[in-house]
């Protein structure tokens, strides 16, 4: 079944045709929620529960435009309203928590030293050390801008709100970021600065 | 620290993190248990007003136990509130910051003349406090989630598992519960009049502008000035303490679970039959998902 067809199904009431996106979607959306709450039991938690009330609210979507953008925008405001009452600061080496024991084998690209691979594990603890320690709602503007790829204008869409607003919260977060990061400042003057 | 680099970073993270999920059998169990609270909806309307009696009772209840008088003022800035969707939603209770998660079922046995309270169940030398909902029959349902101070270790006991978490249950529990039902007409006390946005934001405190709107003088001054206060229905009213003593209700042979969601412990104790406790804890979601 097209998804397409599936919300349309959905917008007539066939719940067995949730099946589509839920398949489709579930992932990217659990890795979405998982970047803005840090604890993948809760995102799973929010998606299943965003995928319920988009069957709830599958009336009120456009079948003419992709499911997923729509979507999305449930599972970052849910998110962020969970993030937000959890109150949770993930441990990184919480016993449970994947990401402790994870970080370290990031970036192990075989052409780099021994050396370049212990900084750059430090440097993406340090990335997720600093996510961890901003609001939820910059949390969710970082995830949106640099894990999701989305513009301004398409952020402030999303939050339907003024791109001034997006920008505005943007701005915190970057400076609350590069404060964060500070000791890891490029020294390549070719690196790209964090816009 | 360059963008590709945290663009890169956060990508891993994710997928290393999450490298595949299921949700679809999760899911189904959520729309089974949709469709009981759709059969339930019209029960749950009538036990609307009832509800509202529970909410306010919360304030009462915390108010009048001395070794909780401390988190009383927290429990009340962390604006509770009802909510009365329109006909055939069903109401939801939200203690926005106090509970993370929140039940999508109780049984119709528990609806059915709901009385319901929220206020602290002593067990050992400790209170905790929760969610509770009982009703004129007898049968009684509490839910406390706190957040864990030791590694999150589950007592011994039976093991089952709620949402696909490892859960522990316990049977033949006994224990003292203090907090009787109370009326609102008995609690609630004078509406109470904020600055423009102040109420707005305390609502709705998770929304854009909300968190300068609660900083701005004249909010923080009404908030300190109010003392004790409750929010129902989108207004704010003082809170009458100090009007009900602390009856115990001695309780046997109930059922606690207990479970983890991150790091917080979520525990339920009932005396209705083990069936629907387990139901009870399988339909708690995030709290966020009920708005």
């Amino acid at each position: 079944m097209e998804e397409r067809e599936a919300i349309a199904r959905l917008q007539k009431g066939d719940i067995s045709a949730l099946d589509v996106p839920v398949r489709e979607y579930q992932v990217q959306a659990v890795r979405l929620a998982y970047l803005i709450i840090g604890d993948r039991h809760l995102a799973e938690d929010v998606v299943q529960a965003a995928f319920l009330r988009a069957f709830e609210r599958s009336r009120q979507f456009d079948t003419e435009r992709p499911f997923w953008p729509w979507f999305r925008r449930i599972v970052v405001n849910d998110a962020v309203k969970a993030a937000t009452r959890s109150r949770q600061h993930i441990p990184l080496r919480s016993e449970s928590d994947e990401v402790g024991s994870l970080i370290p084998q990031l970036c192990t690209d075989p052409d780099t030293s021994p050396e370049e691979t212990a900084g750059a594990a430090e440097l993406r603890q340090a990335v997720w050390t600093a996510l961890q320690q901003l609001s939820p709602a910059q949390r969710a503007v970082v995830v949106q801008r640099y894990y999701l790829g989305m513009s301004e204008a398409e952020m402030a869409d999303l939050r339907e709100c003024a791109p001034g607003t997006v920008k505005a919260l943007l701005h915190s977060a970057r400076q609350r970021l590069r404060t964060l990061l500070g000791r890891f400042s490029p020294t390549n003057p070719a690196a790209k600065r964090l816009e | 620290m360059n963008q590709a680099q945290i663009e890169q970073g956060l990508r891993e993270i994710a997928e290393q993190a999450v490298p595949e999920v299921d949700l679809l059998s999760a899911i189904h169990v959520g729309l089974t248990a949709d469709a009981k609270e759709h059969r339930g909806a019209a029960v749950r309307k009538r036990a609307a007003r009832s509800a509202v009696t529970a909410l306010v009772t919360t304030v009462a209840v915390v108010a009048m136990v001395p070794s909780l008088r401390a988190k009383a003022g927290a429990l009340l800035r962390g604006w509770v509130q009802m909510h009365i969707p329109g006909p055939g939603v069903g109401v939801a209770m939200s203690m926005r910051t106090d509970l993370a998660l929140q039940p999508t079922y109780l049984p119709d046995a528990l609806l059915s003349g709901l009385v319901s309270v929220a206020g602290s169940v002593t067990v050992g030398a400790q209170d905790h406090m929760g969610l509770f909902f009982g009703n004129a029959q007898g049968h009684w349902l509490w839910i406390t989630q706190e957040s864990a101070q030791g590694t999150g270790v589950l007592p011994e006991g039976q093991h089952v598992r709620v949402r696909g978490r490892q859960a522990v249950l316990l049977n033949d529990q006994s224990g003292v519960l203090l907090g009787p039902p109370r009326r609102l007409d008995e609690t609630i006390g004078e509406e109470l009049t904020l600055p423009p946005g102040c109420l707005e934001a305390m609502i709705e405190n998770d929304r854009p502008g909300s968190e300068s709107a609660l900083l701005k003088p004249d909010c923080q001054k009404a908030i300190e000035e109010a003392g004790e206060f409750t929010i129902v229905n989108g207004k704010a009213f003082t809170v009458r303490s100090g009007q009900f003593g602390p009856p115990e209700m001695h309780y046997a042979n109930a059922t606690r679970l207990i479970w983890y969601v991150g790091t917080t412990r979520i525990e339920v104790l009932s005396n209705l039959p083990l069936g629907e406790v387990l139901r009870v804890a399988e339909s708690m979601v995030p709290t966020a998902s009920l708005e």
